[in-house]
């Protein structure tokens, strides 16, 4: 096998091997790597006849320490075989090797491949000590990173345009406004955690080795904060809630429009990654996205509020749809390598880098074009135009998504901003009607 | 029990990391980098490790011999360079994975002084910080006084 290694990397070099009393011995040596075969001269005391014909590991280590305390740049390599003496030195021609390199490997993946690991011992512990080991992080936080709490963002959104364009159109109920939030947010919950279970039976999220804050899931499940069983229970419990306040905002304010909105929206929610339909795997994921946060979100609050529909709130519904879609397209672009081996063909997958980020400017340029199109059409307000002050945003999102493509952990400041600027442009539309509407416009 | 003289355990209190070797089923050694947590005058070094990693643990539950090596003064962080190698005898504690090993927080807080800040996320890695402490009593320990691998080792038998 190839040892080739840039030994200059490696300050620390040893040699290890069990000794004659039973203990594992790790011995500072002096190690050359030389034509596929490693030379050992092991410190005075421990000379190579005494470590010839044994098992060895070669050890070569490196940390790079911190002027403040600490360290960072961790590597190491260990080249396992069988050691021969030649001369005054030993000769190992290494049979396999096991390493860690936090440049080749970031820590984020190297926990990540070792999670089944973790899992097996726990349960294996918890078996012999007679307890349920889970990791211990506070209800609150489990909650906040099961369900993806900041997530709600995006349901929070398209609700205050819907409310906007209501009030615009003079109709405006705060405590309807927030009893339609709170229903949405369940459902939006629900379909977090239905797509964390359905993306770990089917295999999508254990097979994605980077995870990121924004992408590859919320982890609950593989990391044991929830059980399978806890998933299913959960996210049928938050769908129920969100349907029952659908069903008290139908019969108050609109039976058929909200019932069919309602069901709409938890058809999208479930099916998103739930078989038999697995929209997300068909590459209509995107399309289920935009619908349910756009048209479907801005459509109900507005009916609401209003009890009737209008091409306006339509019209205000797209780029927020957009937007939102964009979030999930772009939290994909990391995912797309792992997705492709877990047969989740969303739309990145299907792809190449050029019709892909193609697709991201022509849906961020939709995006700008429809806002700018709502004064002229007549269909909002003028103060909608300062939604367009994210454009910079917008091209920033684009260039970081060409420069980084396909790299995991360099893809994270992108999707982040690309989150802030459907945020903020969502929330600039809302201001938008919020403001037209108390100036009259 | 023999005690350590205080340059060995200086290097046991200092470095910010070392090689630390068990012994697996088929009886060949496998070694690690570890952060080594030592209190001067316990006579016990200490390490805690993470289920994430934890074939290290089943080794020693099947055998506790373990050995540990100090080299490198500028990991060990001792200007006499010496470079140390223990033999010893390990113990592990997972009775507690998610507390335990938290009673030897300040110890770690004095070599990596930014672990406070990675504590706080404990969310972000929740199974990171579900640990096994790993104690070792030293049974053995070589010297190489100034890190000078061509110079006898000085030997210190603790079991005797």
């Amino acid at each position: 096998m190839s040892v080739a290694t840039d030994q200059e990397l490696y300050e620390q070099r040893a040699i290890s091997f069990v000794d004659d009393d039973g203990y594992p011995v790790t011995v500072p040596a002096r190690v050359s790597v030389e034509d596929g075969e490693i030379k050992v001269r092991p410190a005075k005391g421990f000379d190579p006849p005494k470590i010839a014909g044994r098992r060895v590991n070669v050890v070569l280590n490196h940390i790079t320490p911190l002027p403040g305390g600490g360290y960072t740049d961790r590597r190491y390599i260990a080249f396992t075989g069988q050691a021969a003496a030649e001369g005054d030195q030993l000769v190992v021609r290494p049979e396999r090797t096991y390493r860690w390199n936090e440049r080749e490997v970031p820590f984020p993946e190297y926990v990540e491949v070792s999670t089944p690991r973790a899992r097996r011992y726990l349960e294996a512990l918890g078996k012999r000590l007679g307890v349920d080991f889970k990791p211990a992080i506070g209800a609150f936080w489990r909650f906040f990173r099961v369900v993806r709490f900041p997530f709600l963002i995006a349901t929070a959104v398209p609700v205050a345009i819907g409310g906007g364009v209501a009030l615009y159109h003079d109709s405006f109920d705060v405590a309807l406004l927030l009893l339609t939030f709170l229903g949405l947010a369940l459902i939006h919950m629900g379909l977090n955690v239905a797509n964390d279970y359905f993306d770990t039976v089917l295999g999508a999220d254990p097979a994605n080795r980077r995870p990121t804050p924004f992408s590859g899931g919320s982890r609950s499940i593989l990391y044991g904060l929830i059980s399978e069983s806890g998933a299913r229970a959960l996210y049928a419990s938050l769908f129920g809630s969100g349907v029952a306040i659908g069903l008290y905002l139908a019969l108050t304010r609109g039976l058929l429009p909200i019932l069919g909105l309602t069901a709409l929206g938890l058809f999208l929610a479930y099916f998103y990654t739930a078989p038999p339909i697995k929209l997300a795997y068909r590459g209509l994921g995107e399309l289920a996205v935009g619908t349910g946060f756009g048209p479907v979100i801005v459509m109900g609050t507005y009916f609401v509020q209003t009890q009737r529909f209008s091409l306006d709130a339509l019209v205000a519904s797209v780029p927020i749809g957009l937007l939102i879609m964009l979030i999930l397209y772009v939290n994909e672009i990391p995912d797309a390598e792992f997705d492709r081996i877990a047969g989740k063909r969303q739309l990145v997958t299907r792809f190449s880098r050029e019709q892909a980020l193609a697709f991201l400017a022509g849906s961020l340029a939709a995006t700008y074009s429809v806002i700018a199109l709502i004064p002229v059409l007549r269909l909002g307000p003028p103060t909608v135009l300062v939604a367009l002050a994210t454009i910079p945003l917008a091209v920033k999102v684009y260039q970081g998504a060409r420069s980084n493509f396909g790299k995991q952990y360099e893809m994270i400041p992108t999707m982040s901003l690309n989150v802030n600027n459907a945020a903020i442009t969502g929330a600039l539309i809302a201001a938008g009607y919020f403001v037209g509407a108390l100036l009259g416009l | 029990m023999a005690s350590l003289p205080p340059h060995v355990e200086d290097v046991f209190e200092r470095s910010l990391v070392a090689l630390f070797t068990t012994v697996n089923s088929r009886n060949e050694p496998v070694t690690h980098p570890m952060l080594p947590l030592y209190e001067r005058g316990s006579g016990r070094i200490y390490f805690t490790s993470s289920v994430l990693f934890s074939r290290k643990l089943e080794h020693i539950k099947r055998n506790p011999k373990v050995s540990v090596l100090f080299s490198e003064r500028e990991f060990t962080r001792c200007e006499s360079g010496d470079a140390v190698l223990v033999k010893g005898t390990a113990r592990v504690d997972d009775s507690d994975p998610s507390n335990g090993w938290m009673r030897f927080l300040p110890l770690w807080r004095r070599k990596e002084p930014y672990i406070d800040a990675y504590l706080k996320q404990r969310f972000a890695f929740p199974l990171f910080w579900e640990r096994a402490v790993i104690e070792v009593r030293p049974d053995v320990v070589y010297v190489w006084r100034g890190g000078d691998l061509d110079a006898e080792p000085e030997v210190y038998d603790l079991r005797r």
